[in-house]
């Protein structure tokens, strides 16, 4: 499992509290972002447009806590059609994927 | 990019973030860092503590780089009521360093190879890093540097 960088975590964790919320994290990748923080989340759907980023997802979900694996969606999906009715998420969060 | 935008404009409830995180069109550097007692391999725990030689800048691929400054300009236009269709007001902002560690000059020209959409490096900078490592006084290790920054903007 890739993990994030510890100045990463620490800026996203002073910025934003994810307990209770519903996050589509946009451009998740393998999950290096997903793992750490959907643990407090409602409920948290990773979309990325890559398979192969997300088949690895789909392995490192195995090593994840269960509370963890029980509310991560990982889905295939291209930000500019996003595959979910409005106003269904309560943050929308561009990993690297904005650009 | 304005595309994605819109669409995390309609899938937020009424209120909601728009969080994006991505690195800013700064060029990365290249460091040296060895800890000050010359014993032991530094990490990003002894971001503060070691001691850090800057080589110089990397050059970043020109694609790349657009593509960071049109991020931090579709956010900006996300915050303009004048131009925005699916307006956000800005919350919040940080910025942050991200660190990449390598042992040795062999394992960094690997990931350059690798990453090259992401920056080169040219023929001093990777003399001045092999020069840096056989100086140190103990276990160095190279550090890209990469300024990165995180915007909240909040759903109108």
């Amino acid at each position: 499992m890739t993990s994030a960088a510890r100045s990463e975590l620490q800026t996203l964790r002073g910025l934003i509290d994810f307990a209770r919320l519903r996050v589509l994290e946009i451009g998740a990748g393998d999950g290096r972002l997903t793992w750490p923080f959907a643990g407090k989340a409602r409920r948290w759907v990773a979309l990325d447009p890559d398979a192969d980023e997300l088949r690895q997802a789909v392995r490192d979900r195995r090593d994840a806590r269960p509370r963890v694996r029980e509310r991560v969606q990982l889905t295939l999906g291209d930000a500019r059609r996003l595959p979910f009715p409005d106003g269904a998420f309560d943050l929308a969060f561009f990993t690297y994927s904005l650009c | 990019m304005a595309a994605a935008v819109a669409e995390a404009h309609r899938v937020l409830t009424g209120g909601g973030v728009l969080l994006a995180l991505h690195p800013t069109d700064d060029r990365p550097t290249l460091e040296v860092w060895h800890a000050r007692d010359g014993s032991g391999a530094v990490d990003e725990a002894d971001a503060e503590t070691a001691r850090r030689a800057p080589l110089g800048p990397l050059n970043p691929d020109p694609e790349a780089r657009r593509d960071f400054m049109a991020a931090t300009e579709a956010l900006a236009a996300a915050v303009d009521d004048a131009e925005a269709d699916a307006p956000f007001d800005p919350a919040a902002v940080r910025a942050f360093d991200y660190f990449d560690f390598f042992d040795s000059l062999d394992d960094l020209t690997d990931y350059l190879d690798d990453n090259a959409e992401f920056a080169r490096a040219d023929d001093a900078l990777l003399e001045a890093a092999a020069l840096a490592l056989d100086r140190a006084p103990g276990p160095a290790r190279l550090v890209i540097v990469q300024r990165m920054v995180v915007a909240a903007l909040q759903k109108s």
